[in-house]
Formats: C-alpha cells, structure tokens, sequence
C-alpha cells in the first residue's frame, strides 16, 4: 500500500468501522493468548514469583511461627499466654536447672525460667526492629526521594547530611544516644525509645539507594507526561515515582531487618540497649556469657533464635528480591518440558522475557483490509 | 554488483544452515525462537534477512556461533564451508569466531572497548588470529583502516572510540571484523542507530568491500530499503520461520508470500506516488531550481490563527556544575498555524526534540522570542505553563517509557482530565471510553497495565492521552521511531486520522523522511541546531534548495532495487557536484 493509495482510501471510506471492527476482533483473540499476564498488576507477578521460591516462604512461615510463639506463650502486657511461668519471678532450681519438662529452656542462676526469657527477648527484639525499620524505612523514602526528584542544592544538603551520618560509627553514637534515652524512660518505652533512636540513624544506606533509583526513574518519559499533565511535584514524586521505586525500597527494608536485629542484639550485649528487669536476646546472651562453660543452654537458646530470625529475614528479603527482579531467572534444561508456540504467540520476547510486546494484530488486519480498500478506491 | 544473483551450481556455499532451530528456556518450557531454518550462502554474495523485531533473525545468526546466553538451545545443522557448527564446544568456536566469522554489531559505541583505543582492538584480533608482531599488527591495522576510508587511518588508530563519531566507530569495527579476512561476515543491524546520510556512506562501503573482497554477507535488518540497497537474496522472517526466499528482484517485484506483501506495502516511499524524488535530485544535481520567487507565487496561502511561533530563538541547557551550559538551538524561526503539520527533520543531535520539548517549557529560552497559543514562554510563570500545558499535548518517543508501568493505562489517560479538573468520577470514566474508542483500543484495556500491551497499542495510548484535553498543538517527538514498520505504518494512518478530524496543529519532530512525507504540510531541516531550510512539503521534495537538504534527501534508501540503484548514482553525482566532505 503506497502512501498516495492510503490517503485515498482513507478519505475515500472515512468511516473507520469495518477496519476498526476488524481490528477488534483480531485483537480480542490476542486476549485469549496473552491471558497469562492479562490482568495482573505488577504486585501480583512479583507474589507469584515469591510464592515459587521455597526457601522465602519456608522462612516466611518460620518468621510468622516464632512470632506467634513469642507471643502467645507469655503472653502480651496484662494478657496471660498458655506458659505459666514469666520472665522475672524466681522458682526454686529443678533438674540443676537444666532443660526439663517444666523448664523447657531450663533455668538461669536465680531460678528465673529461660523459656520465658528468651520469649520476651524475641517479643523485644521484633518491637525494636519494626520501629527501626518502620522509622528507618520512612526517613530513606523521604530523604532520598527529595534528594533524588529535586537534586540541586536540597539534593547537596541531604546527601552531605547522609555522609555525616554514615562517617560517625553506628555503634557507637547508638550506644551513646541509646544509653542516654534510656535514662529518662523505664519499662516498655525504654525499649521504644531505644527503637526510635536507632531508626532515626539507621536510614542513611536506603536514601542512597532511592535517590540513585529516582535519579533514573525522574528522566524517563512518563515523569515528563505526568508533569505535562500538571502533575504538582508530590503527586510525581509519591503516584508516579515512588512505586516504580518500590522493589527497591522492599528488599533493602527486609534486608535492613536483619542488620537492625543484630544491632540491637550487639547493642544490648554491650549493656546500651534494653536492660534487665527487661530482656533482649543480646542482654540474655550478655547475662549468661560467664555460664557458657557450665550452663551453655543459657547461651545456645537466645542464640538459636537470633540465628533463625536473621537468617529468615535474609531468606525473605532474597526471595523478594528475586521477584522484583525480572532478570533473575531460574532455569533448568532437565526439567524443561516440551516446546511451546513460538515466543511471539506466546506474548513473550524473543529471548522468553516478559515486558514482550504482542505484535500480531497489524498484519491480519492490514492483510484483510487490503483488498478492501482497494476496491474503495 | 547485481550480478550472478542466481544459485550457483557449481560453486561450493560458504555456509549451509539445515533445519536450524533455537529455543529458550523459560520456566521449564522450551520457547521456540527460530524454526526449521534452511538456506545457504554463497561466496561473494549478500544474503538479506529480512523480518520485524521479534521474528528470531538476530538470534538465529547469532545462535550459529554459539553466541546465546545459557538457557538457549540450537539444534539442526550449520555447516561452514563443510564444517559442522552445531555442537562444537566453545574452545572449539573460538577459532570460528573472529577468523572464519566476524560479526558487525548494531550499536558500535557499545560494540567497542571504550578504553582501549581503536587500533588496540584491531591489533588484538589480529594477534589472536595470527602469528605477526605488534609492529606488524599495527601496520595492517593501519591498513585496514584505510581500506575502510577512514579519513586520517593513523590518528584513527590512536583514538579511543568515544572519540570518533558513530559512522567512523561503525567504519572501524568494520575494519576490525574484516582484519582476519572471514569467510562469512554476518552484518546485524549496521545502520539501524546511525543517522540516514552516514548509512548511506556506510552501505556504500559495504558494497565497494564486498565487491573488494568476494566475502559472502549475511545482513540481518528490518529496514527494506537497506535491502534494496546491499542485497543479492533475501530471506523474509516471521515469528521464528522463514515465509519465503528469492532473489531481490522477485522479492521485491513479484513477492508471493502474504507477509511478504504486507511487509513490503507498510514501507513508506518518500515523496509517495506523486512526486519523484529522483528527479529532484537529478535536478540538484545539474543545479536546476526555479527561483525562489516563483517557488513561493505557486505556494499556497497560509491561513489561520498563528498557534506556535518561534522568532530568532536560542535554547540552551543550563549548566551543570563545572559544565558550561549547552545551546542547542540558535536562531531558530518557525510558524504554525492552526490545523497545519509541521514536520521538523533533522539527525540526532540536531535539535529537533529540543524544540519540541521548549515548547511545553521543560526548556528555558536563551534569546529571543518564543510565543505558544498565545503565551509568551519566556519567563512564563506558574499560571502562564499550566495554562500552555492545557493547550499542548505531547506523544513521546518511546512508548514502553512513556507510560507508568504502576498505573493501569485508563488511569494515564485521564490523569491529564483529572487534574485540569475537566472531568471527574462518571464523567471521567466516559472520556476515557471515548479517547479510548478514538484511537481504536478496546474499552475493556482501560484495567490493564502498560506491559500487556504491544508497543503500536501502547503509542495509541499515548497518542488518547495527548488529545484527552482537545489541545490546540501537538507535539509528537518521534513518535514512531521505536516501533515496527508495520505498527508505523497503522499509528501513523491513525495518527493522519485523528488530525484531520480533530483538526488541531502539530508540530512533528522525526528523524525519518519518510514518516514525515505522509502527514506534513510544511517540512522544516534542521543540521545542527540550525533550521537550514523550511518550506511546503511539495517544495521541498520537488526543490530543495539547500546542500543538505538535497542530501539527506538522497540518503534515503528507496524500498526498491532498481530506483535504489539509480538513486545511488544520482547521489554520488550529487556529491560530486557539490563537494564530499559532511560529517
């Protein structure tokens, strides 16, 4: 079809209805082909793809299940849980104090049950990582997303903030705010506080990563279209940005999870972070260091624990970000099963990825209408 | 050139491919690429392979010497001169690649090591190959630089590749391939990323080497006109299969395969029907022009309200850091009135996407005075841009960028409506049914998300969003540039369609000739942020008055060999007339 040919039969049979009913049909077949990804939000791919990573979801469920036994076991403020012991009364010595039927974890020098302890220490510990993490999470977001969308002179300032933060040792300004947070508050929001005051230092590694993530996201076409449509610069920089930005900002919290447990554990170790009559798994394992020769269960349980959180946090964030990211493909030519329609039928790219574009309708329709339009003119 | 185009049964091919098929592994099913390939080359003969993105040309080159990621699988039979290519390990392909096989990339700039210098890289592969000295090594190397006209051969080998321009990089990685002398060159792509005038310098360097050297070429491309211009045989590919093979001649002339006929009627011929650009060339050529008086007498009236309008305009970049600010644009004068297409053509780094983007103030203006609808963009303020940006739609370039891949595309098309606060709510929701019945999606894609859709849908997409608040211009930066030939060729009939019902003014900025022929009324060439000519459509194709007009004219590769083959000589009449040196 030659131009001149096109223009003619365009305004020869200006109604556009047969080609565009054509067109309709061949593109309402498309449906059916492409229906794999047809529908799906890019957050629903990413959960299929974590539900196939065993490891993550194994790890998940271990997460959910020490949760839950932290929890139910003694129970939360004044609600009892089925454990009839608590974390700080005192019981005379059974079985020299080891791991027995009524002391499952045993027993530590004052007859307090470790059991409990530990769980508390676990309760603790997830209180303090969500306030770091949630603190942390939302201070990177924000700092490295102004810094990232506006750069200038507030990008000069927050970045240069951020440095200064990260030069100064985190334990060692933790320990030191920590320590002096703690002072003014006891109980329960002595460990709040602790939560806080490290989250409020904890974020400057995350507003690296979503500034270098918005400093690519801010040049392409879409930010330009969204402006041109008088988008002010909040609804791009939180509607537009922020959740393409999303995968990155997932996988970097999970993976903080398991950097703020450890310091929390390493902190209360050293005597900064949650203190006695309270227990953290850092402060039990601190407690208990001088038995390790003579009662080493007073060491291994906390350690267990600490061991299996952090590990399964690190499973999950991997998982994620696997799943966020398309490139990380798994493939095994064993297990391959037989071959599909070709990858252009199958709304894949030539090499199996999956942004494909689905480009067949053009070519039935146009050989269809040719005929057509020729008659027409 | 054209000549023993024919199979020749006497002669031994250099390559035979039998039943060659590549699969990729995608979540334990084996995705077919490429099917049941079969055909052979012939020494000295430039075999085209011819299909639109996706169709498995590249990969099934590229799968015949083992250059596939680890979740390919090749199976059937390539045999290079005799010698069976499949299953060979990798230590073994070595030798293959490079000595008996050399490949010339799409994108030289990333083709090449951009810290070692271009003569490095072509001494490296000789020494690789063969037994010589570094001195030795840097003499042929020399050599070859010369043989592929590089303008200064010695200062080319010193240079490191960022230092060259993108024809001069494509030069010496041409050198490069061709240092070991292979049997088999396999081209992919070589010109699609360069500009239009240095792929004509490019092709015709290809076609001096070939007759040169006698090597046998597979030239992989989508691009017809290329085709025409190189090729003995081609070879038409579509989802993984070949769909025909013949000689040019009866591909072009007699194809049998509907594909084939459908692919060659979406290509679009500059000038159309009605004008022969050959002849203006030819004209240019022998400097026959009517005067310029004459040419504007004939002219039609221009009428109408004066929508965009650009006096003496300079636009810059502002600096960044220690980088001074850069000025891509000076003096720049255009009109557009109301319901006209202004085609702004220039090569990359012209300028024209500049404009364009000036427009909708993403850019300040340096100089002089830039007025759109009515609004002076010179310092305009908050008020004044929102204002503009209400009058002024844009289709960007690529659509796949373009759109949020978060927000379902129903939602990008109204955000426009939404946030002028022109509609809202049930409203809203009808607006988008109705943009969306414009541009010929189905209703029922306002739920999805822009990576279900193919990129001619999700340009339409674009395209609904543009118009969603009836704009008095539009901008479209190349809005067809990363699409298919065939998608092109339905965006842009839609496109042409829209504007004539619509009637709103467009200011169309492209690299290509031919895509702006259909639609413009008036055509404007930019060469380095200059406009060097502007005038009505018919006129410049029939008349160009300017050097590089009349060249960028004849750079364009015609989708047919015979005119093609006269276009070549009347470009290098052209050339000759009126000096060579351009870039």
């Amino acid at each position: 079809m030659s131009s001149q040919e096109q223009k003619s039969s365009q305004k020869l049979a200006k109604e556009p209805t047969t080609e565009t009913t054509a067109m309709r049909a061949v593109e309402t077949n498309l449906d059916i082909r492409a229906q794999e990804s047809v529908g799906k939000t890019q957050g629903q791919i990413v959960r299929k793809r974590f539900r196939q990573n065993t490891g993550a979801v194994v790890s998940l469920i271990i997460l959910l299940l020490i949760f839950l036994l932290s929890i139910t076991s003694i129970g939360v403020g004044p609600i009892p849980g089925w454990w009839r012991y608590n974390y700080n009364d005192m019981h005379p010595i059974i079985n020299g104090a080891a791991p027995n039927a009524q002391h499952w974890f045993g027993q530590d020098a004052t007859g307090r049950d470790l059991f409990a302890m530990t769980m508390r220490g676990i309760q603790n510990t997830f209180l303090v990582v969500v306030l770091i993490t949630g603190i942390a999470g939302f201070l990177g977001v924000l700092f490295g997303g102004l810094a990232g969308y506006y750069r200038g002179w507030v990008e000069a300032v927050i970045m240069r903030f951020t440095d200064m933060i990260i030069i100064i040792p985190l334990m060692l300004l933790t320990a030191v705010l920590g320590k002096l947070a703690g002072s003014y508050f006891t109980g329960v929001w002595n460990t709040v506080m602790f939560g806080v005051v490290v989250g409020l230092l904890f974020w400057s590694s995350l507003a690296r990563l979503v500034r270098a993530e918005f400093l690519t996201l801010r040049e392409r076409e879409f930010v330009d279209a969204a402006r041109l449509a008088g988008a002010s610069d909040m609804r791009i920089i939180f509607k537009h940005i922020l959740p393409n930005a999303i995968g990155v900002v997932t996988v970097s919290i999970s993976l903080m999870m398991s950097s703020a447990i450890l310091t929390e554990t390493g902190l209360s170790y050293l005597g900064f972070g949650i203190k006695a009559p309270d227990w953290s798994l850092g402060s039990l394992i601190s407690a208990n260091q001088s038995a390790f020769a003579t009662r080493p269960w007073l060491f291994w349980f906390p350690g267990l624990f600490i061991l299996a959180i952090s590990l399964a946090i690190n499973f999950v964030g991997d998982g994620l970000r696997d799943a966020f990211d398309p490139r990380q493909k798994k493939f095994n030519p064993k297990k391959a099963k037989e071959r599909t329609a070709h990858s252009a039928e199958n709304g894949l790219g030539i090499d199996g990825s999956q942004q494909a574009s689905v480009q067949v309708s053009p070519w039935q329709e146009q050989a269809k209408s040719q005929p057509a339009s020729k008659s027409s003119s | 050139m054209q000549t023993s185009s024919t199979q020749k049964p006497g002669q031994e091919p250099v390559l035979q491919v039998r039943d060659l098929s590549v699969d990729f592994g995608v979540e334990r099913q084996w995705v077919p690429a490429a099917m049941n390939l079969n055909y052979e080359v012939y020494p000295g003969e430039v075999l085209a392979i011819v299909g639109e993105s996706g169709s498995g040309k590249s990969v099934s080159s590229m799968g015949m010497i083992g250059l596939l990621p680890k979740n390919a699988r090749v199976s059937g039979s390539v045999k290079l001169n005799g010698r069976e290519l499949v299953g060979l390990s990798n230590s073994d392909l070595l030798s293959v690649r490079g000595e008996e096989v050399a490949v010339i990339f799409q994108e030289p700039m990333t083709a090449m090591n951009p810290v070692m210098t271009v003569g490095d890289q072509i001494v490296e592969t000789l020494r690789l190959h063969k037994d010589i000295s570094p001195d030795q090594a840097k003499e042929e190397a020399i050599k070859m630089l010369e043989m592929v006209e590089m303008p200064d051969p010695v200062k080319a080998f010193n240079s490191y590749p960022h230092q060259m321009s993108g024809g001069q990089r494509q030069r010496a990685m041409i050198a490069q391939s061709l240092s070991t002398n292979p049997k088999l060159l396999i081209a992919d792509e070589p010109t699609t990323a360069l500009d239009v005038t240095v792929q004509a310098e490019i092709l015709e360097l290809m076609r001096n080497l070939q007759k040169k050297l006698n090597s046998a070429i597979i030239l992989i491309t989508h691009d017809m006109g290329v085709v025409a211009d190189l090729a003995d045989r081609v070879a038409v590919m579509r989802r993984g299969q070949i769909v025909e093979t013949g000689d040019i001649q009866d591909i072009f002339a007699n194809p049998q395969h509907d594909y084939t006929k459908a692919l060659l009627g979406a290509v679009l011929r500059l000038g159309g029907d009605e004008i022969d650009v050959n002849a203006a060339i030819d004209e240019a050529a022998e400097n026959m022009r009517p005067a310029t008086a004459l040419l504007e007498q004939v002219a039609p009236k221009r009428q109408g309200e004066v929508i965009l309008s650009l006096k003496d305009v300079a636009l810059e970049y502002p600096k960044q850091g220690r980088i001074g600010p850069f000025r891509a644009v000076s003096g720049a004068n255009l009109e557009i009135r109301a319901g006209e297409v202004l085609g702004l053509v220039g090569e990359s780094g012209s300028g024209k996407s500049t404009i364009g983007r000036a427009t909708v103030g993403f850019l300040q203006v340096a100089e002089g005075q830039m007025t759109v609808c009515g609004v002076d963009m010179r310092k305009p303020s908050r008020k004044d841009l929102a204002q503009v940006r209400k009058d002024v739609g844009m289709v960007f370039q690529d659509p796949s960028s373009s759109l949020n891949p978060r927000l379902p595309i129903g939602e990008s098309i109204g955000e426009p409506m939404m946030l002028a606060g022109v509609a809202k709510g049930d409203e809203l929701q009808r607006r988008i049914e109705e943009l969306l019945d414009r541009v010929e999606l189905p209703r029922s894609y306002r739920n999805r998300y822009p990576h279900e859709l193919s990129g001619g849908q999700k340009q339409r997409v674009g395209i609904a969003r543009a118009l969603s608040l009836k704009p008095k211009l539009l901008i479209a930066d190349e809005p067809t540039s990363a699409l298919d030939v065939s998608v092109q060729a339905r965006v842009l009939e839609l496109f042409q369609e829209l504007q004539e019902e619509m009637g709103f003014a467009c200011l169309f900025v492209t690299h290509d000739l031919a895509v702006i022929d259909a639609l413009a009324d008036r055509i404007a060439v930019m060469r380095r942020g200059e406009i060097v000519e502007q005038g009505p459509r018919e006129q410049i194709l029939r008349h160009p008055r300017e050097v590089y007009t009349q060249r960028l004219l004849a750079a364009v590769p015609l989708p047919d060999p015979a005119a093609q083959a006269e276009r070549r000589q009347l470009r290098a009449k052209l050339l000759e007339e009126t000096g060579h040196v351009v870039s």
